[in-house]
């Protein structure tokens, strides 16, 4: 099954041209100069469209871009996470005015506080102007930039929703305060953190006591991830963190897995079309991406009420199908699988026979539908239903 | 301090970033054109007579840019070298060009055109064109991380390192490279990985394979397999890039805390040596030569002084003066040397030109200009 999805995907992807990096001189009035911008835009990306793509700002950009687009590359095509749209921000040698900050607060002053007006008042708003982009903003620092990066963190309805923090340098009482806001923070929130063995000693010292603190809190709308790396060093640790951070923040829009399947599905309590649409609203919410259902997905969920024997599931599961793609076979097919199932041969017959007249999808082709169909004609020589319910 | 590195590689790095080419290739192999994605180090200069390890990335099209995006970011730290990168798009032949006999196991069909093209065709290709040296590292997953082990098999193999990311091994393949690997004799990387939740099929395979060669004791074959815990078929590819990387590359890096104090300090006969010793091997190793870089040039200073190795001083004063005659490096190391010796005159006049050489990525003109003050007031 996995193998036949991987091949579908190749087929799939192979076609599309791929993506280049676009450079942009951006003039900040905040900054009063101009900054140098490395943007990867989704690889089909289509102005006219009504499909909207989260953003992933990368600090250091000069070294951490790369890195940045080739795991989104790798895992979009797989479709581990949705295309998104990628800022890098080249900061070269103003990178030590950009983090200045108070030793003691750890909070960005003077320059560093311009910097991060840039980034909230100019740079996410133009990128937001001029892309089609969703409320879902990612922040990516490495070192003093991942410090930085903690002060969104901090404000009311903050800019980003996820953080991913490669080796951060915390400095001051900023651990302090991101556990504190963490704590009662109610919209949802990515932290994502990560040190290594041979990670530069008092950075690792810093991490390991914030890490600490972060790993008690109990809120619901936290989501955090530490990874603590062997044998890498603060600059070999980064591009393994990156793909095990973007893995985990996009867990919910990865196709159900077999963990899912079995922890989840199996076990919910009420019809599938309702644990299914709920977790579509949970993407939509959180990302700010509507996607329809997938075949695949329907398809896994037909087999998991298959399986736990819940017919009710099948016929709603169906009706559901049948409301997002009404032109093609399958939801039909599963209204058919339905009747069968409850022993209304004819009505399921009928229902098959009306699928054939619909387009047939990767999975549920005329050949299968018409196999159900034979089988169900000679089942229904000794079949005594009558047509009462029709 | 190593943020001043940082600081520094910064200044280069505008509009010089590494740069992605695709390019269609005409394959008489495989009888049609196959497109390449190729990755050129950044700052990429054909006149430059440097030679480039060759990187070979099959499943292209998804493999490709993790690699690129791994390569690119280590290279920038100098955790290994730049390399060129090529991708080959599988996307629509997949099945056909990883085609093995179902009976003998070995490609077969539009598997053995594939295996050509690669050696035949694409290498040559590639060399005629980029300056490539003859360090090449060929990458696959799943499949096509099976049908690498292939070239293990000739006389001499086209490549140095394999990097398996959980691999579909073929039958008979773990047995055939256990085989072949005893008796290798060339230094040969293979890398293999596997996670928690990788497909059942595979992981079992792969975990028997690495059962067998975890005990292989030929001291030419360097191995490392990594099972990873929290990931699958897919999200182990970007877990595992980087450690075979690391792997592959580990004898290339700058000295380390670990390297200095186990090695460069307690090498016999002296500090020096051990760097003359190390950039050796680098070149035995991966067949082209590696700059001695600053950091190393540090480590020994710092070794010489340590251990008060006149000898060791004086000799990196020399080799800084022959690798970096326009930078500042050159001027404080043969300063360092002469206060050394005691030699106000020669060290004052050693610090006091290189004010008008280039800075570094640790020595600036206040480093300098400190050094001068303090032989100055010493006198």
């Amino acid at each position: 099954m996995k193998k036949a999805l991987f091949f579908i995907f190749i087929l799939l992807c192979s076609i599309s041209i791929n993506a280049q990096t676009i450079y942009e001189q951006f003039e900040s009035r905040k900054l009063n100069s101009t900054r140098e911008l490395k943007i990867r835009l989704p690889k089909d990306y289509d102005a006219d469209s009504n499909l909207k793509y989260p953003v992933i700002l990368v600090f250091d950009a000069d070294y951490l871009f790369e890195p940045v687009v080739g795991q989104v590359a790798f895992q979009t095509y797989f479709d581990k996470m949705p295309e998104a749209i990628v800022v890098g921000v080249i900061q070269g040698k103003d990178r030590f005015y950009d983090s200045y900050h108070d030793e003691i607060s750890g909070v960005p002053i003077e320059f560093g506080a311009r910097f991060y007006e840039f980034i909230s008042t100019e740079l996410i708003p133009h990128i937001d102007r001029k892309y089609k982009t969703s409320k879902f903003k990612v922040a990516v620092g490495h070192d003093l930039m991942a410090n930085f990066m903690n002060s969104f963190l901090l404000k009311d309805d903050p800019l980003f929703k996820a953080y991913v923090n490669l080796s951060p340098d915390f400095i001051g009482k900023m651990d302090d305060n991101i556990a504190q806001r963490l704590k009662w923070l109610k919209e949802d929130v990515f932290y994502y953190m990560a040190t290594s063995e041979d990670d530069l000693a008092p950075l690792r010292t810093g991490i390991l006591e914030a890490n600490e603190k972060l790993g008690q809190l109990n809120n619901k709308a936290l989501k955090y991830y530490f990874d603590d790396f062997k044998g890498d060093s603060h600059y070999t640790l980064v591009t393994g963190a990156l793909s095990q951070a973007l893995d985990k923040i996009f867990e919910l829009y990865k196709p159900i897995s077999d963990r899912e399947f079995k922890n989840d599905i199996l076990t919910y309590d009420g019809t599938l079309d309702t644990y299914i649409t709920k977790r579509y609203k949970k993407i939509d919410d959180l990302f700010g991406i509507n996607k329809p259902i997938s075949e695949d997905e329907f398809e896994k969920i037909i087999k998991a009420a298959e399986q736990r024997g819940d017919v009710a599931s099948l016929e709603k599961i169906g009706k559901l199908a049948n409301k997002q793609d009404p032109t093609t076979s399958y939801g039909t097919y599963y209204m058919a699988l339905h009747a069968e199932r409850i022993g209304k041969t004819k009505r399921a017959k009928k229902l098959y026979e009306s699928a054939l007249d619909l387009e047939s999808t990767p999975h549920i082709n005329k050949d299968l539908i018409l196999l159900k169909v034979e089988g169900l004609t000679t089942i229904a020589v000794d079949d005594n239903e009558s047509d009462i319910d029709d | 301090m190593q943020k001043i590195t940082l600081f520094l590689l910064f200044l280069f790095s505008i509009f010089m970033d590494a740069q992605v080419i695709y390019q269609p290739i005409e394959s008489l192999k495989l009888g049609e054109t196959r497109d390449l994605k190729i990755q050129l180090p950044r700052n990429y200069n054909s006149e430059d007579k440097f030679q480039y390890p060759l990187v070979i990335v099959l499943d292209g099209d998804y493999l490709f840019e993790p690699f690129a995006g791994n390569i690119d970011y280590q290279a920038y730290w100098g955790e290994m070298p730049q390399c060129v990168v090529v991708g080959i798009n599988q996307g629509k032949s997949r099945e056909k060009d990883l085609f093995y006999d179902k009976e003998i196991f070995f490609p077969a069909h539009e598997g053995a055109s594939f295996f050509e093209f690669i050696g035949m065709e694409l290498i040559p290709f590639i060399e005629s064109k980029y300056n490539v040296s003859q360090f090449r590292i060929v990458a696959g997953h799943d499949l096509s991380a099976n049908f690498i082990n292939y070239y293990l098999f000739k006389d001499n193999p086209i490549f140095r390192a394999f990097i398996l990311l959980s691999p579909d091994l073929a039958p008979e393949m773990s047995g055939r490279v256990l085989d072949r690997v005893t008796g290798l004799k060339t230094d040969t990387f293979y890398y293999m990985a596997t996670a928690d939740n990788d497909i059942d099929s595979l992981k079992g395979k792969i975990v028997d394979h690495n059962a067998r060669l975890g005990i292989i004791s030929n001291s030419k074959m360097h191995y490392r397999f990594d099972d990873f815990t929290d990931a699958d078929h897919y999200s182990l590819v970007g877990l595992g890039i980087p450690k075979a990387l690391n792997e592959i590359f580990s004898l290339y890096k700058p000295i380390n805390k670990k390297e200095y104090t186990d090695q460069v300090l307690t090498y016999a006969e002296g500090p020096f040596k051990y760097l003359q010793k190390k950039y050796a091997d680098i070149k035995f190793f991966y067949g082209f030569e590696k700059k001695v870089v600053e950091n190393d040039i540090r480590a020994v200073a710092a070794a010489g002084m340590k251990k008060d190795d006149r000898d060791a001083l004086r000799d990196l004063s020399k080799l800084a003066q022959k690798e970096y005659p326009e930078s500042m490096i050159s001027a404080y190391y043969t300063g360092m040397y002469w206060e050394n010796e005691n030699n106000v005159k020669k060290a004052l006049h050693s610090y006091q030109s290189g004010l008008l050489l280039k800075a570094s990525d640790f020595i600036d003109k206040e480093m300098l200009l400190d050094k001068i003050y303090k032989l100055k007031h010493q006198k």
